[in-house]
């Protein structure tokens, strides 16, 4: 069977710049799996998502990614969305002045194009959100809101969470997703990411502590240094990193 | 500007009076003018182009609120140069390296500068030299450029060699004396070296009730990774005339700061303009208006952002008793190529009395599409919930008024990132609030 | 909601042919001989049956017009107009009174129903639901259809083409033409007293709120023709009137002129809200061709309490040339000013308002949002003064400039002339371009380049957008996807 996700040789470094940050990447992801990358500040976790979903900062030096068999370095941003990328930003961007319920259909409609799906009718639309925003905490208020503007940390990311219930991707990227939550909140958000875990999805969750493991318990834990995966292990791994820090692997890099 | 008042209607009037003065007053001094016959034939030129174009007014965009032809009835003749030893009021108690020049005669230089390795050279030195630049970049020519190149023959040009930093403020005091009308033409100039950095006060003053005119023109060129600070503070008399020109260029990794400070003078402008010669070059302006009575005072700045990564920040602060009327025109232009330009201008008026008048327009012209760029513009009178706020605190309102005008001054005084010149006109801004906080009719 | 959707979809299907207005009606038209003369101007005085008065101030305009310029300071750039090789005058032959839409040119209709406008009483009772939009429509030179009379009549609102209120109603029209925009007042103006041919005239009765959105189609359609409309609208005391206007022309290959005139007189308390989405022909993408629209709008708030609301999309024209303007002249008047200009392609934009405070405590909210793509130039020019008796004026300005590709450019020109110091101004612009965060989140998410660009400028408008007439808002999304086609990638 195709993974999901196969990751080979990967090299990047910052367009215009000579910094390598990623030196090597190799990870393979198969459906249904949850995996973790941690590590340090620096080490390049949210590089590799950037990477992933094709942002313009980045280039490739040297290496592959393969996205359900195709050449996905080769795609355009939107086009590794419909075809079932979601990245659930760190910092979520605002857009001032378009509703947030707006947004969502139009992403969600643009991608059920591009897959040759027909489009939601608003009714069944809004029946879709509501149902969803209710199970997240995110109020018909937020949804009226321009997106991300004014909303707080956890709004931010209960609201990434809500955009990957409704546009049902393939693979999921979480780019520290815990950061800026409290304890209630990480809870709530994790719970939602939990709902979503399934046998046709795979998820790469990145975060910086352990205690979001607690409550998205992976499959395989890999820990990331200086642009390298420089261990693999399964749950265990995090408990092991939260007592020992992560210097033993960065000298390992 | 819109639809009914149509600008830019070519109306051509007949000479003035000071127009045709200019004429005849270069008839009969151009012969005894210093230079050599190059210098010559560049002054000969400069008055056809003034006796061509005329004194600036109103239907010329750039003069839209100063009527320069209206209001200068007569230019009166060039100043006889004079030899009294006199010495500034203004800033002359901060510890700087001073040059006076009294009444446009041959400046007095001190003592000791050469020993910063700082070239000082008079203008007449450098005319005798064949040398007197008439064009002069965007955003500055004008008429009374051209009046200042016809009859210039004093000032001081300055060299700051690579890599010196000088140790105090070089203080250039233009001290106007004259008992009658007469003109007064200076021209300044400051080249600071690669890596090198300078802080200049200009300062201008002179009697009340005399109607003269000071036309002044200023280079300031800033190389490579230089610095320099340009403050000008203009104390000219009740009734005087004050022209300034100021034309400077920014190199790679230099920093520019020109602080125009104003208090003086019936009618006054200062036309200044902004180059970036190089890349991640910073310029900033940090000017004032305490302007009363009826006097007009207009600051017009053009900063012209032709290559990338510029940053470039104006604050202006405008305060106006009486019928004053205060001026600010700043234009910021990014050219197609200007791309990461930083740019943020803002004009504040604040006004004392019912008929003072506040006109700003900060402009923005915009080619290169990834730039940062913005303007604000605010008048009004002194925000009556500070007012309230410093009052139920004890403080008495007249004490309230003079500190909140003058920690809205002090705003732009402090941007100018010298603490002794900074105390001194923070005194000044004191002086001339202490005269002009008083109960406003009706408030 | 829909109204985004139907704007990503629109710029996806516009491709080859992105002005979808521009076909030509091939009706017989009457035209008066090109260039201009007194003959002519009498000719069209004439052609009117217009009193004595009419012909004398439209003489006197000529002749003043003959001695001015035309001005020069707006940031635009275009040869010189040839006021001798243009058409002053040309008519639908068969427009000549019409009593009823039965009797109107069926093209003439069918040209209506293809720009979408609810022509006929029928189809807009059948088009809209509640809200009903009474329409005068002109074409070229001539006013051809006033739909829903009846019904504004019982209100005593008179609704009709300009000509036939010089006929009808001549003392009212007497009264006030000329009062708010006076024929000497600038070139375009002066030409258009001189010459205009015809228009929309409205007048609200005292203390009534006028039932419906009253709305004026302009669409020029012969080729070399000058279209030089005129507009009043006089809203007497305590009265409330929304005024809608739109315009299109076909695509020609050559320039055509608009120099039209919109004159508001609000008296004491009254409120008019005018609203117009101008989509006149831009030129096509080599900048041949396309409307030069010269326009003076200008709003008097004559008496206290008044209140007068601009609100413009721009996205038309080769050039655009106007500044919706307000006297604030009454105590406790209010002006507004909400715009939306859009250049792309070759486009030259110098657009503002003007909020002239005049009586005490008036106030006045300026809030422009400027997109330039393409080659084109986007100038906001505006003007916010407080005179010396204007105390407690206070004035908003918000100025937004977006910029799409890096070889356009958008300015800013304000000026700000506070005359006593209890006016209060406060003035913000800012010009940047989206942001390529905001572009990578849209496209993490699905959407193309060109549906992000078109969502994050909705976005930007929004603000402008909301004082919109419902039925506007969503034909205006849609028009700014168009217009923006083809800006990124």
């Amino acid at each position: 069977m195709t993974a999901y996700l196969e990751i080979k040789n990967l090299h990047v470094k910052i367009a215009d710049e000579d910094t390598e940050i990623l030196r090597g990447v190799d990870l393979t992801v198969n459906a249904g799996e949850v995996h973790a990358i941690m590590g340090p500040n620096g080490s390049g976790k949210s590089t590799l998502s950037y990477v992933l979903a094709g942002k313009a900062d980045y280039e490739v030096t040297e290496g592959q990614v393969l996205f359900l068999g195709e050449d996905l370095l080769e795609m355009a941003p939107d086009e590794r969305a419909a075809a079932g990328l979601f990245l659930a930003f760190q910092y979520p961007v605002e857009i001032p002045g378009v509703a947030f319920m707006t947004f969502l259909k139009a992403a969600l409609n643009a991608q059920r194009k591009a897959r040759g799906e027909a489009e939601l009718l608003t009714p069944d639309f809004m029946r879709m959100v509501r149902e969803k925003a209710t199970a997240l905490n995110v109020t018909q208020d937020m949804l009226k809101r321009p997106v991300n503007v004014g909303f707080s940390g956890g709004e931010k990311k209960r609201g990434e969470i809500l955009q990957m219930a409704l546009l049902e991707p393939k693979i999921c990227v979480l780019d520290e997703t815990d950061s800026g939550l409290d304890i209630d909140a990480l809870r709530l958000v994790s719970e939602g990411v939990n709902a979503l875990r399934g046998p046709e999805r795979a998820m790469i969750v990145i975060t910086h502590y352990q205690r979001l493991l607690d409550h998205i318990v992976p499959d395989v834990v890999h820990v990331m240094s200086a642009g390298r995966i420089v261990k693999t292990g399964g749950k265990e791994l995090a408990h092991e990193l939260e007592k020992s820090g992560y210097a033993a692997f960065t000298e390992a890099a | 500007m819109v639809g009914d008042t149509g600008m830019n209607v070519e109306v051509r009037n007949k000479q003035t009076a000071a127009e045709q003065a200019a004429s005849d007053q270069f008839a009969a001094v151009s012969g005894s003018l210093p230079g050599t016959d190059a210098v010559a034939a560049t002054r000969a030129a400069a008055i056809r182009r003034f006796t061509e174009a005329g004194l600036p007014h109103r239907r010329i965009e750039e003069w839209k609120y100063t009527d320069l032809r209206g209001a200068l009835r007569e230019l009166p003749a060039p100043a006889v140069a004079s030899d009294t030893p006199i010495g500034p009021d203004t800033l002359g108690e901060i510890d700087a390296w001073r040059i006076v020049i009294v009444d446009g005669g041959e400046p007095r230089l001190p003592d000791g500068l050469a020993g910063q390795g700082i070239t000082v050279e008079r203008l007449s030195e450098v005319l005798a030299a064949g040398v007197l630049e008439a064009e002069w970049p965007e955003g500055t020519p004008s008429a009374m450029l051209d009046l200042n190149t016809a009859f210039v023959a004093s000032g001081v040009t300055l060299r700051v060699p690579e890599g010196v930093h000088v140790d105090k403020p070089i203080h250039i005091a233009c001290v106007t004396t004259v008992p009658d009308a007469a003109s007064i033409y200076l021209r300044n100039s400051v080249e600071v070296g690669a890596g090198g950095s300078v802080t200049v006060a200009e300062t201008f003053e002179g009697p009340d009730g005399i109607a003269y005119v000071v036309n002044t023109a200023t280079r300031v060129t800033v190389a490579r990774d230089a610095q320099a600070t340009w403050v000008k503070v203009q104390r000219d008399g009740n009734k005087a005339v004050h022209m300034a020109t100021l034309a400077s260029d920014v190199g790679q990794g230099g920093r520019l700061t020109l602080a125009p400070y104003t208090t003086g003078a019936a009618l006054s402008r200062n036309q200044f303009a902004i180059a970036f010669a190089g890349e991640h070059a910073e310029a900033n302006l940090a000017g004032v208006h305490l302007l009363c009575d009826r006097q007009l005072g207009d600051t017009t700045l053009f900063v012209d952002h032709a290559l990338p990564h510029g940053t470039s920040k104006e604050l202006f602060k405008s305060v106006l008793d009486d019928e004053a009327r205060g001026v600010f025109q700043g234009k910021i232009i990014v050219r197609q190529d200007a791309q990461k330009v930083d740019g943020r201008m803002m004009t504040q008026s604040l006004m004392l009395s019912e008929r003072a008048e506040a006109d700003n327009k900060p402009e923005l012209e915009i080619y290169a599409d990834n730039v940062q760029c913005g303007h604000g513009a605010t008048s009004g009178r002194i925000d009556e919930d500070l007012l309230f706020y410093l009052r139920a605190r004890g403080i008495p309102e007249l004490a309230a008024k003079a500190l909140l005008i003058e920690a809205f001054v002090g705003e732009a005084v402090t941007a100018i990132g010298n603490e002794a010149i900074g105390e001194a006109l923070s005194e000044l801004t004191h002086e001339w609030v202490s005269r002009h906080s008083h109960q406003e009719p009706g408030s | 909601m829909p109204a985004v959707q139907e704007t990503i979809e629109q710029v996806r299907e516009i491709d080859v042919d992105k002005y979808k207005y521009g076909f030509f009606t091939d009706i017989e038209s009457e035209k008066a001989p090109k260039g201009l003369s007194e003959e002519i101007v009498r000719f069209i005085s004439a052609k009117k049956g217009e009193p004595e008065w009419m012909l004398e101030w439209r003489l006197e305009a000529y002749r003043r017009w003959r001695t001015m310029t035309e001005p020069a300071w707006a940031k635009l750039e275009y040869p010189k107009i040839d006021f001798e090789d243009l058409y002053y005058y040309a008519a639908p032959k068969t427009a000549v009174a019409p009593k009823s839409l039965d009797e109107v040119d069926p093209e003439l209709l069918a040209t209506y129903a293809k720009l979408g406008i609810p022509l006929t009483e029928q189809a807009v009772l059948a088009g809209v639901e509640g809200a009903r939009v009474a329409v005068d429509a002109v074409f070229d030179s001539v006013s051809v259809v006033t739909t829903f009379r009846e019904e504004l009549s019982k209100h005593g609102i008179i609704f009709c083409s300009i000509s036939e209120a010089l006929r009808e109603h001549p003392e009212l029209v007497r009264k006030y033409l000329g009062s708010v925009v006076p024929a000497s007042d600038n070139f375009y103006a002066t030409l258009n007293s001189a010459v205009f041919s015809d228009g929309s005239f409205v007048y609200i009765p005292p203390g009534v709120r006028c039932p419906m959105e009253l709305s004026t189609y302009f669409r020029i359609n012969e080729r070399d023709t000058g279209q030089f409309e005129r507009t009043l609208l006089i809203a007497d005391k305590g009265s409330y009137v929304s005024y809608l206007e739109g315009c299109t022309a076909p695509m020609r290959d050559e320039n055509q002129l608009h120099a039209a005139v919109v004159e508001i007189v609000a008296l004491d308390d009254a409120e008019v809200k005018y609203s117009t989405v101008q989509n006149w022909y831009p030129g096509n993408k080599e900048g041949k061709g396309g409307i030069y629209n010269f326009v003076t709008k200008r709003g008097d708030c004559r008496g206290k309490n008044s209140k007068i609301s601009w609100t413009q999309v721009e996205t038309g024209s080769a050039i655009t040339w106007k500044y919706p303007s307000c006297i604030l002249r009454g105590d406790n008047s209010r002006g507004e000013f909400y715009s939306i200009a859009v250049s792309n392609g070759h486009q030259q934009v110098d657009s503002g308002t003007k909020m002239i405070h005049l009586g005490k405590n008036t106030s006045s909210r300026i809030i422009s949002k400027g997109i330039a793509a393409g080659v084109s130039q986007n100038t906001y020019r505006g003007l916010v003064s407080a005179h010396a008796k204007a105390t407690g004026a206070r004035n908003f300005t918000q100025c937004d400039s977006l910029l799409i590709g890096d070889r356009c450019g958008a300015h800013t020109v304000p000026y700000i002339e506070a005359k006593n110091s209890s006016a209060q101004f406060e003035h913000e612009a800012t010009t940047s371009k989206i942001s390529d965060d905001q572009m990578f989140y849209c496209t993490q998410r699905g959407l193309s380049d060109e549906q992000a660009v078109a969502l994050i400028v909705n976005g930007f408008v929004r603000e402008v957008l909301q004082h919109l007439p419902m039925e506007f808002m969503v034909e205006t999304q849609k028009l700014i996807g168009i217009s923006l086609e083809g800006s990124v990638g």
